[in-house]
């Protein structure tokens, strides 16, 4: 660990955020360049170029989660009902292309995150009032609403789900082949995780953070909580339809199951399995969620048992998550460097 | 001149008990009132009407000719007021430094603002370490509000009270949970704020040597109704309150 070597000697007060100081934003940051180094390797490394699709699936699953912890971790609102903007998105897109003809992806991009956001500015108005379990399982009722209305109509493709959806480009840029349209993910994934990253680090995130502490005391400052929830609500439900938009794509197929109760349990696993009070806990989650379910799958007929238990496990031996636990290993390692080391600087 | 709060016939009714009957109270800007009473009198209740927890059953709350009567918590903040609890509520996650500056974007009108850094924000940043100075808990500015002491808890929830700019302060027993020194210490604290800054301060205290020491004038508070009110020696000496309350002549 020369890297932080030089820091200066920092109490590690241990914030839910994560350990302040210089030396861990250093880190971050670096663990941030390796990542998105790694993510423009992967078409091009030896292991890992013949599973373009998957890891097209990763980026997404990680868009996805990212965005569910915005009301999962920062605000405390747990929505299982997120695949609702995720399945809104995905069929904006498969409606716009399959029935509606249009070839240009970057305005069906474009049209499902604002769908996905106006769907969640009419839903969040209705619930943002209700907390905890009422919210949860409101956001519950929309997702099976929705998922009824997309299976049984028949405009929606019924149950046998949309098919026809073509991948063209975006402007000059053709994304027909499968590596392509990696990159293509891998840069929107990028400017939308460093948006929420800049949203959460923002007043506005600090308010959201305070109001998962405790909103009615978020009343007492002046504060409309309610106009907050809406807020991030709205933001999570636009990158939600991104990511349906993107997994519609990569499919080129779109049906009910982006509707599904398991499509919205799923960013909220990998919140927690990550650390749902770290901004990068979502993706580390994704990651090792769908790592673990490929591993599985290709093992046993039963890896939905075996995934389920694993889960299970991690939950509840490490609370703050893989995050949560590499930072308190850090943590660790710096109090026990040699004093000489860190206290260059004092 | 307009009295800085006003309380006009101020009822308020539970399911089958009368917190408060006809409570009538003015307090003139720039005073520090204190309003004491024995447990079950009303002052929980009275706080909660006035900063708009509770909707009174009847009569009005003025602030500065203001009819603020129903409003909700954050309205009633809006308009000039700020509370503290009596067991102090915290953003118990969030550092010392963190609460404060939730407290100074609130009032500033920025915490709305989301597509801007936190740490960006300089004069934020020295309105909010300006205050922890002021209130002397900037020591322990990085430190996860959740785990201070319970002094300490108060004088934060003090601190973002006043990061709001309040024209009235509630206190809701500033030094409840306090040990002696600590007591001491935010009795000086608080002398000085309302000296230096002027505002009306409205606290409920149990330790009578806190009321002696910082009210300019005091209200009794029994059964939800206003006893007296008048200046500490009057009202130390008053025989009703006595009976009442104190006991015992001090």
């Amino acid at each position: 660990m020369t890297a932080v070597g030089d820091a200066r000697s920092e109490p590690v007060t241990g914030t839910e955020s994560g350990p302040a100081g210089p030396a861990y934003r250093k880190l971050q940051a670096g663990g941030v360049v390796l990542a998105v180094l790694a993510v423009l390797a992967i078409p091009s490394l030896p292991f890992t170029s013949g599973d373009v699709f998957f890891w097209t699936e990763i980026l997404i699953a990680i868009l996805f989660a990212t965005a569910a912890n915005l009301l999962v971790g920062y605000t405390g609102l747990v929505s299982f009902g997120q695949a609702s903007f995720l399945g809104a998105g995905a069929y904006t897109v498969g409606m716009l292309v399959s029935k509606g003809g249009f070839e240009s992806m970057t305005f069906t991009l474009i049209a499902a995150v604002v769908v996905g956001g106006l769907m969640a500015l009419v839903m969040g108005a209705l619930i943002v009032r209700t907390t905890g379990l009422a919210f949860a399982v409101l956001t519950l009722a929309f997702l099976e609403l929705l998922r009824t209305m997309a299976f049984k109509e028949r405009t929606f493709g019924g149950e046998n789900g949309l098919s026809g959806v073509v991948r063209t480009g975006i402007g000059p840029i053709d994304l027909v082949s499968l590596d392509r349209y990696y990159y293509c993910v891998a840069v929107l994934a990028m400017v939308a995780m460093a948006m929420m990253w800049v949203v959460v680090s923002s007043p506005f995130g600090l308010t959201l953070r305070a109001i998962r502490d405790d909103a009615e005391r978020v009343d007492f400052l002046g504060v409309p909580v309610r106009l907050y929830k809406l807020g991030v609500f709205v933001m999570a439900g636009a990158v939600s339809g991104l990511a349906g938009a993107l997994d519609a794509y990569l499919n080129l197929f779109v049906s009910s199951e982006t509707l599904s109760l398991t499509r919205s349990a799923e960013p909220v696993l990998m919140s927690i399995l990550g650390g749902t009070s770290f901004f990068f806990g979502p993706a580390v989650g994704a990651l090792t969620y769908e790592w673990l379910q490929d591993l599985l799958q290709a093992r046993t007929a039963s890896w939905v048992l075996w995934i389920g238990l694993g889960l299970i496990a991690i939950i509840v031996a490490l609370r703050r998550g893989i995050v949560g636990l590499l930072a308190q290993a850090w943590a660790l390692s710096r109090r026990r460097d040699p004093a000489g080391r860190t206290e260059g600087k004092e | 001149m307009t009295a800085a709060l006003r309380l006009d016939g101020v009822g308020k009714r539970f399911a089958r008990t009368t917190a408060l009957s006809g409570v009538t109270l003015e307090v003139p800007d720039g005073q520090l009132r204190a309003i004491i009473g024995p447990n079950g009198a009303g002052k929980s209740t009275l706080f909660g009407v006035i900063s708009g927890v509770h909707a009174p059953t009847s009569g009005t709350v003025r602030l500065y000719g203001d009819d603020i009567t129903g409003r909700s918590p954050a309205a009633v903040v809006k308009a000039g007021m700020a509370r503290a609890f009596q067991v102090a509520r915290l953003f118990n996650d969030l550092t010392v430094e963190e609460n404060v500056l939730a407290a100074v974007q609130a009032r500033r009108g920025t915490s709305w603002t989301f597509f801007r850094l936190l740490r960006s924000d300089r004069a934020a940043a020295e309105q909010t370490a300006a205050l922890l100075e002021e209130v002397g808990i900037a020591g322990r500015a990085a430190t996860r509000a959740g785990v201070l002491s319970q002094g300490d808890k108060k004088l934060l929830e003090l601190t973002m009270a006043l990061a709001l700019e309040p024209r009235v302060l509630l206190l809701d027993e500033p030094t409840a949970g306090m040990s002696p020194a600590e007591t001491q210490a935010t009795v000086e604290i608080l002398h000085d704020l309302h000296r230096r800054r002027g505002i009306t301060i409205l606290l409920t205290e149990h330790d009578m040597g806190v009321v002696f020491a910082l009210a300019e004038e005091v209200s009794v508070l029994h059964y939800g109704e206003v006893l007296t009110t008048g200046p500490p020696a009057e009202v130390r000496d008053d025989p009703q309150v006595i009976e009442v309350y104190l006991g015992e002549p001090l």
